[in-house]
Order: structure tokens, then C-alpha cells, then sequence
């Protein structure tokens, strides 16, 4: 076992022992639950009727709000380092984007949308900026004497994408995914909790938290950490996939 | 066919001037090799001709439309196999085993579907070298092409190139005299200005 997995588990461990002593300290349930109530609450959760549909519907909401994000804000930032215009214009809205608190806009859009579409779009808004403004970021730090080579030649742009903007725009892309689909999940079931959408994890918490069952929402909340880690590892694997491919082509 | 003729030809970066009032003829389908101490312009020169820089002033009258040039540096995007640098600048335009054969001749048979990055320094001077004769080309610019090659490779890339430019307009850069010879070029010196 190498020391990164050792030193992980020994953080994860002391965490649990924090937890465990704390709840011993409170002495009461509803307020903070044994890290083995919570346990066995897990363990029961995905026999629970329900569980399946409830984690889908958060998941494919959230999944496709961020893949929103990842699509318009991959194709926005390829064509704002093209034409500086849009670059320029898309700037208050991004900017703004990044410092509204995601409550705002999760009050705003529960006038605005239906419940169903609430998550999409809190998903989405938070996942935007983060892909856009790394996109970008890796365009502009593209390799500039590759891009002279390339004008030299007189080089189609979707061949210069592949051979020069490609190398330069993957690590920020890759990093980007990384963090935006964990402030996917955050913000979205931040939005299904206020907004209190029916069928969704949201929903749940919601529910555990006015009938006092701690152990129900700490169980949910590591539902929705696995979920999180699970969709990140496996999209950008998948995108680390494609990039491959690509290369290879 | 493509005569360079340059006019009063200036270029300065802020303060400094790099080339002052030069006047030169290249003349089509042979060999030129600019040679001169380092810092006497050949490398803004031959950006200048090649159009990757503006001059200060004088002209440039050139026949050459399609120009083919190998940097001082490699310029290679090293995420990607060689046969792929190659189609880089020349897409589909010339078929995979045109570009084997090329790529054989500079030794790099074995490796051309290997990433740039594994590659050592003298294999990717090659590649470079090999990307700039895959290109259709009126005009061919080399600077200091073989910067980093060993002397047995030298020769034989020498060789190549000479056989694959036979005919047509090239400027070399070099600081080698025996290389200006090998290739058997018109040698003209630059001073500094």
C-alpha cells in the first residue's frame, strides 16, 4: 500500500473518531448520530424503495447541467478566443455569475422555472464559469510559436484546434471538470433543499431535517459525496478518454 | 522559380537595429547559405522573408507563395506521434507511406508512431527537418537545421536534404562552413551592423 492511500485513511479514520466522540458528548440522536447509526442507515438506504429513483433524478438533473456548462462553456471560450468580442461581452455576465451567492439565483429561478427544471439550471450556472474561464485560459496560453508554425502553413482552424490548442487547453479542462461537477452537485442539491423539489435527494434532506432524522441526513449527504465522486471520476475519465483518441487519430 | 530580391531592407527592435539597409539578391533554384557572427540578423532576416515579421522599411520582392521553414527551435507538438506533426501541416495531402518512406530516410522508421516527448533532442531536430520537406513549398528556410546533431548524422541528414531540395530555392543559415560547402551553396556573410 503506498503512503498517499496510508495517509488518506488515517485522516479518514481520526474524522470518524472526532465524529464518534462528539455524538458520545451530545448524547442525543437527532442532533448528531453515531458514525455506526449512520452506518447502518446506509447500508439500508439503497434497499429502500425509492432510493434508486430519488439518486437518479438528482444525478441526471445535475449530470446534465453541469454537461450543459462543459458544452456551451467549452464552445463559448474556443470561439471568445477567436473574436475578442465575445470575449468582451460575455464578461459581466460570467463575472457576475461568479460572485451572485448561488442562493440568489436559486430564489430567482424558483419565480422564473419549474421545480424540474430548478436543478438544470443552478447546475449549469455554477459549472459554467469554472469550464469557460479555463477554457479560455488554456486558449490564450496556447503554444505561440506552434501558432506561427500553423499560419505558415497556412493551417485549417480544426486542425490547429487538434494539434495546438488541444495540448494547451487540456490540463485546465481537465481541472475545470474536476471542480465543477463536485460545484455541480453542491449548488444543486443546495437548489432541491430550498426549493424543496419532490422526487430528489434535496427533497430528502429537506425531510430529514423537520423530522430531526440525523442519521437519515448524514446517510443522504454521503450519498450524495459518492455520487459526486463517482460522476467526476468517470466523466473525466471519459474526457481524458476522447483527449486520447484524438491524439491518436 | 522564386527570386528573393531584397531593397533597403531595415529592422530595428526598439532601440537596436538588426539589420540596416541590406540589399540582396537570393537567386531561385539553388542553394543560399547566410552565415555572419551571431546577432547579425540572419535569423530576423529569414523572418523577414518569410513574412512572419514586418520590415521597418525597404522591400522585400518575392515569387515565393508557399514557404517552408525549419526554426531554430523544433516547434513540434509533443502530445503527438511524429507521422502526426507531419500531418499537422500537411493534413491529407500526402498519403501515409510517402510519409514513412520521408521519415525512414532521416532514421526515424522506428518511431514514428511514438509520441514527441519520448523522443531524444537529435530525433526531434530531424522530425522537424522532415516536416518542412513534407510541405509543398516554392521557398525552403533553414536555420541552423542541424543544431544538435552529431557529426555522423549530420552528414546524413546533409545528404537528404540535399537530395530532396535539388532544384529548388533554399536558404540555410549555418555556422558551419564545411555545411555550406557539403550543400554546396552559394555563401553569402553578413557583418554586424
Amino acid at each position: 500500500m503506498n503512503k498517499k492511500v496510508i495517509y488518506k485513511s488515517i485522516s479518514v479514520l481520526i474524522f470518524i473518531a472526532i465524529w464518534e466522540v462528539l455524538s458520545i458528548i451530545v448524547g442525543e440522536d437527532f442532533l448528531l448520530a453515531s458514525p455506526y447509526q449512520v452506518a447502518k442507515r446506509l447500508v439500508r438506504l439503497p434497499f429502500e424503495s425509492g432510493f434508486m429513483m430519488t439518486s437518479a433524478f438528482s444525478l441526471g438533473r445535475i449530470f446534465f447541467g453541469f454537461l450543459l456548462a462543459f458544452v456551451l462553456g467549452t464552445v463559448l471560450a474556443v470561439l471568445a478566443s477567436r473574436f475578442h468580442a465575445i470575449e468582451y461581452l460575455l464578461w459581466p455576465y460570467v463575472n457576475v455569475i461568479k460572485t451572485v451567492p448561488v442562493a440568489s439565483f436559486i430564489i430567482l429561478s424558483l419565480i422564473w422555472f419549474s421545480y424540474e427544471r430548478l436543478t438544470i439550471f443552478i447546475a449549469f450556472l455554477i459549472a459554467f464559469p469554472a469550464i469557460y474561464s479555463n477554457v479560455l485560459q488554456g486558449m490564450k496560453n496556447a503554444d505561440s510559436q506552434l501558432l506561427e508554425v500553423a499560419s505558415l502553413y497556412h493551417v485549417p482552424f480544426g486542425r490547429k484546434m487538434k494539434y495546438v490548442y488541444l495540448p494547451s487547453v487540456k490540463p485546465f479542462l481537465l481541472s475545470s471538470c474536476n471542480v465543477a461537477v463536485g460545484m455541480a452537485w453542491k449548488a444543486g442539491v443546495a437548489a432541491e433543499v430550498i426549493g424543496i423539489v419532490k422526487g430528489s435527494i434535496g427533497e430528502k434532506l429537506y425531510e430529514a431535517k423537520i423530522y430531526f432524522q440525523n442519521a437519515d441526513l448524514l446517510a443522504w449527504t454521503i450519498v450524495i459525496i459518492g455520487l459526486s465522486v463517482i460522476s467526476e471520476k468517470l466523466f473525466v475519465s471519459l474526457l481524458k478518454f476522447g483527449i486520447r483518441r484524438i491524439e491518436r487519430t | 522559380m522564386s527570386e528573393i530580391v531584397l531593397r533597403n531592407l531595415s529592422k530595428s527592435y526598439g532601440e537596436n537595429p538588426v539589420i540596416s539597409d541590406l540589399n540582396l539578391n537570393i537567386k531561385s533554384g539553388v542553394t543560399t547559405c547566410l552565415m555572419g557572427p551571431s546577432g547579425c540578423g540572419k535569423t530576423t532576416l529569414l523572418r523577414l522573408i518569410a513574412g512572419l515579421e514586418k520590415p521597418d522599411s525597404g522591400e522585400i520582392m518575392s515569387e515565393a507563395r508557399k514557404i517552408s521553414y525549419v526554426f531554430q527551435e523544433d516547434r513540434l507538438s509533443e502530445d503527438f506521434s511524429v507521422i502526426s506533426n507531419i500531418r499537422f501541416v500537411v493534413g491529407k495531402t500526402m498519403n501515409s507511406e510517402d510519409i514513412r518512406n520521408l521519415l525512414k530516410e532521416f532514421e526515424l522508421g522506428d518511431v514514428i508512431d511514438k509520441p514527441v516527448r519520448e523522443l531524444s533532442g537529435g530525433m526531434k531536430r530531424r522530425v522537424a527537418i522532415a516536416r518542412a520537406l513534407s510541405a509543398t513549398y516554392d521557398l525552403l528556410i533553414l536555420d541552423e537545421p542541424l543544431k544538435g546533431l552529431d557529426e555522423k548524422l549530420k552528414q546524413h541528414v546533409m545528404e537528404v536534404i540535399k537530395n530532396h531540395t535539388k532544384g529548388k530555392t533554399v536558404i540555410y543559415v549555418t555556422h558551419d562552413s564545411t555545411e555550406a560547402d557539403v550543400m554546396g551553396a552559394r555563401v553569402i556573410c553578413l557583418e554586424k551592423t
